[in-house]
């Protein structure tokens, strides 16, 4: 009989599964409760999620939807009639197109001295010394405390002197001095091995070949996030381009939006020119995910 | 003593031969776009915008005086300037609660699931901030149509309510954009405490598993304050940001009706830009700038002092 249990009780062991029903059924209770709160949460979670995007979804129903269907009371979410006239009169619009044009001039071109320039100084304040780099990098980390409204009077008064109004030079040079910028490639390149550059330096390279051909591509994706942040953030700027541009010709994609709100009349249009604009950054969004997420921790977390 | 006297000579010789002369020289060539740029437009233009607070500058006139300290006391003197701080106050303290709480405890739930989900989910609450202010403006400003066809007539409607004006009725439109605030853009938020819970040990749970703590005991005594960073980060650059707030009060209401959404940063452009009276406007940005630092400064030493890792 004792050899008996013994033998039960090893195979019960063995397997691992408790023996009893009441047991058993316990141990089953934990995985349930397990699944039902993680299942609520995701219940919860899309549902916030889904009031989140109802915005924009909305944005893009209505550019979409039948004309005459759009002053309805109650809301229609899923409309059975489509109609594309008003992005067809989007892509007519005389002027839809230099917008388009100048917000992209504007931002390739910021984003291509940003990334120039910040690369540079963050390299330096990252891996080179020279008296006066620390007092100067606390100048340039204080100026990131300031609101950015401190400066747009002068700015302004600046611009007006240097007759850079209405041109797209001040959208683009100044923001070549963009402290958050080197902070974020000094933190970056900060984490890149020094032994590589001190060795180049014995082998003799100069130290623009150790730039060129070292620390930028080990820096590629510091970089990455740099480029994108920095061009949806010229994309997405208003209140600069907003004080520039007179001309409704000169205007960014974003201005012009604006301006085409007081021509309260045709809510679908202006819904679809606000979802024409706001597509090419989505579309940037989705294929560059990880760089948006990546950047925003790496600024946050060490700042 | 002779070995001293050699090295003293050849001292100036051998800096320039140094290694470290060379890198100096290219740190400064390296560095030298950033200063120039940021030496221009970001510190020469602070130091002027404080010299044109204290002038009667506007851009009608060639010469400026010295008025001392006549355009901060206008603005001072102007009810509007009052009227203006409480309404950026208003909304700062109606919208800096909800932009820390709120992506907290979305961070908080979706930091239960699975990492991939809970990568899905960061995107997802992500990507409205994507769009940029303005669209989003324009959105809720379709949103809160004031006839049939806007979305928030509609779901009133659903439940009998009659349609409202929203922002175009003066005691509607600031809530109206201080809840638009509320579900736009929070987005960054959520990503950065996801991030900082992602750097919680799972061990501090597991023991406080072993001495049973409730939920949200757990979240009190280990999740809150181990995202202390993120707080104040959030906490300070939501303040900053909504007490400046302007893009959208420019473009759903142009701050008003009557003035009801005409922020600070709003009054300042109105003086500065469409008034021309820059010399006020730059006292004004001046008295934003104390303020703002002000409560950056006091957010820091309070917060600051209870943060451990």
């Amino acid at each position: 009989m004792q050899l008996d249990q013994a033998k039960a009780v090893e195979e019960g062991l063995e397997t691992g599964i408790p023996q009893s029903p009441r047991r058993e059924w316990l141990g089953r209770r934990d995985l349930l409760m397990d699944s039902l709160v993680k299942g609520s949460l995701i219940v919860i979670v899309s549902v916030l999620a889904l009031i989140y995007l109802l915005p924009m979804y909305w944005l893009f129903v209505t550019s979409i939807k039948f004309p005459d269907s759009l002053y309805e009371l109650t809301p229609d979410l899923l409309p059975d009639r489509l109609s594309f006239l008003s992005w067809q009169r989007i892509f007519a619009h005389p002027l839809i197109g230099p917008w388009f044009i100048n917000s992209m001039i504007v931002s390739v071109a910021a984003t291509i001295g940003v990334v120039a320039v910040s690369s540079l100084a963050g390299y330096v304040f990252a891996k080179m010394e020279f008296p006066g780099k620390r007092p100067l990098f606390w100048l340039v980390l204080l100026t990131l405390m300031l609101p950015g409204q401190a400066t747009i009077v002068p700015m302004y008064a600046l611009m007006l002197r240097l007759g850079w109004l209405d041109t797209f030079w001040p959208l683009i040079i100044p923001s070549f001095g963009d402290a958050f910028a080197v902070f974020l490639m000094k933190q970056f390149m900060q984490t890149l091995p020094s032994s590589l550059i001190d060795a180049a330096r014995m082998d003799g390279s100069s130290e623009w070949k150790i730039f060129w051909r070292i620390v930028l591509p080990l820096a590629r994706p510091g970089l990455a996030v740099l480029t994108i942040f920095t061009f949806v953030g010229h994309w997405n700027s208003f209140l600069w381009p907003l004080l520039m541009l007179r001309h409704n010709d000169m205007y960014t994609l974003q201005v012009g939006l604006a301006s085409m709100r007081s021509s309260m009349g045709n809510m679908q249009l202006l819904m679809a020119a606000a979802a024409f604009t706001a597509i090419p950054m989505i579309l940037i969004f989705i294929l560059f995910q990880r760089y948006f997420l990546e950047g925003l921790t790496i600024g946050a977390l060490k700042g | 003593m002779s070995m001293d006297l050699r090295q003293l000579v050849r001292w100036p010789q051998r800096m320039l031969e140094h290694r470290a002369y060379n890198e100096y020289l290219w740190a400064y060539i390296f560095l030298a776009p950033f200063i120039l740029i940021f030496g221009v437009f970001t510190i020469y233009t602070l130091v002027w915008g404080v010299v044109i607070s204290f002038q009667d500058f506007t851009a009608f006139r060639a010469e400026h005086r010295f008025i001392g300290l006549n355009n901060y006391a206008a603005a001072l003197r102007d009810p509007v300037t009052w009227h203006s701080l409480r309404i950026s106050a208003l909304y700062t303290v109606a919208t800096v609660p909800v932009g820390i709480l709120w992506p907290f405890f979305l961070a908080v739930i979706i930091q239960q699931l699975h990492p991939r989900l809970r990568a899905f989910y960061r995107s997802a609450f992500y990507l409205p901030g994507v769009t940029s202010g303005v669209v989003m403006t324009l959105v809720w400003v379709w949103i809160f149509y004031p006839m049939a066809g806007g979305l928030a007539n509609g779901l009133l409607n659903l439940f009998g309510i009659k349609p409202q004006l929203w922002f175009g009725d003066a005691k509607q439109a600031l809530p109206s954009l201080i809840f638009m605030s509320w579900l736009t853009g929070w987005g960054g938020g959520v990503v950065l405490y996801s991030a900082a819970m992602n750097n919680i040990p799972q061990s501090l749970y597991e023991a406080a598993d072993l001495d049973c703590t409730s939920a949200l005991g757990k979240f009190r005594h280990i999740t809150w304050p181990l995202v202390k960073p993120t707080t104040l980060f959030l906490l300070v650059t939501t303040t900053i940001g909504s007490f400046q707030v302007f893009q959208s009060a420019y473009i759903a209401t142009s701050g008003g009706p009557q003035l009801a959404t005409t922020t600070f940063v709003y009054h300042i452009w109105t003086t500065a830009f469409e008034i021309l009276h820059l010399g006020r406007g730059a006292a004004m940005s001046m008295i934003l700038t104390i303020i703002v630092m002000a409560v950056a400064i006091i957010q820091f030493r309070y917060m600051s002092t209870d943060v451990e890792y």
